[in-house]
């Protein structure tokens, strides 16, 4: 199947056309995939809740009005799946702290030479420290870094006041840049770019 | 590389995706398991579809029966005295009925279609 725009493929899917459906999952799966990964961390679990996003989105089909994008319709869902998810399991359904619950160190020592660190360790050291963020953070940074939402998209995926959502990306933000250099002391040298950067 | 300030290489490792992928077979599996769902739907809708329709034609019968024998002593009725007679077995009967239409228009199409959807 080639690339159709929301409104055709939705007309598709309300057709009855399966293929059109499987077309919508395999085009939304990373979406989904990073949003359930992200928010519920549990990795084991995560497959099965991203079936049950599509099943959600599926049944719910009929009621998409293109009022938005697919795609923030279909993250809209997702987020109140790994809610629902959260819900049930009782685990930290809303986590309103500014505190890291635990900085993660890194597989590298500090001695690490920078430049080494910045090819292949900030990714790791920056994903470990997102798992580590409250819920609200990491949704919001995932959404708006990861997948490129804009603030309004994140409004109406999440119901957060855009407000809200600038001031979880800034802490947020700011909890990765104080844990990176935490981690990693000479990372502080290149926080304020001075001419220190261009050490050999 | 060296000339990147902290805050650039922090958006540029927000920007990657997490180290564990989707499985490649998620769509397949997903698709399989949808279309299973939607047959049992099918399936279930046909059914309550028939069910509706035959207690509508009893209930008819029913009105109809009571029309024709209404204001008359209804025990006089040879038809009534004989149901009534032998309501055990006509209850019995009645029930392998229902439960042979489950069975053959729900449980086996069902099965016949999820397996033929796993082929």
């Amino acid at each position: 199947m080639d690339w159709m725009n929301d409104k055709e493929l939705i007309a598709q899917i309300q057709g009855g056309n399966t293929n059109a459906f499987r077309f919508l999952v395999n085009q939304h799966r990373k979406l989904v995939w990073h949003m359930v990964l992200r928010m519920v961390r549990q990795h084991e679990d995560a497959e099965d809740i991203c079936q049950e996003v599509f099943i959600r989105v599926f049944k719910s089909m009929a009621k998409y009005r293109g009022d938005s994008k697919l795609s923030t319709w279909i993250a809209a869902i997702a987020y109140n799946t790994c809610l629902d998810h959260l819900r049930k399991k009782g685990k930290e359904f809303v986590m309103h702290t500014d505190t890291l619950p635990e900085t993660p160190t890194g597989s590298t020592s500090p001695s690490t030479p920078w430049e080494e660190l910045q090819r292949s360790e900030v990714k790791t050291i920056v994903h470990g420290i997102i798992e580590n963020l409250p819920l609200h953070y990491r949704t919001v940074i995932t959404l708006f870094y990861l997948e490129e939402f804009s603030l309004q998209e994140i409004e109406s995926i999440t119901a957060m006041q855009e407000g809200t959502i600038k001031s979880y990306l800034h802490r947020g933000r700011k909890l990765i840049q104080e844990a990176v250099v935490t981690n990693f002391p000479e990372m502080a040298r290149i926080a304020q770019p001075t001419n220190d950067n261009k050490l050999a | 590389m060296k000339s990147e300030n902290l805050d650039q290489i922090i958006d540029r490792a927000l920007s990657m995706p997490p180290e564990r992928e989707m499985p490649d077979t998620f769509t397949e599996r997903f698709m399989q398991r949808l279309e299973k769902r939607i047959a049992l739907r099918d399936i279930l809708f046909d059914f309550g579809l028939k069910v509706i329709v035959m207690v509508g034609v009893l209930m008819v019968l029913c009105m109809v029966f009571i029309f024709v024998y209404w204001g008359k002593e209804i025990q006089d009725n040879e038809l009534v005295q004989y149901l009534l007679e032998n309501i055990v077995p006509i209850a019995m009967l009645l029930i392998g009925i229902i439960f042979t239409f489950i069975i053959d228009q729900v449980l086996l199409r069902y099965f016949l279609r999820r397996r033929n959807l796993g082929r």
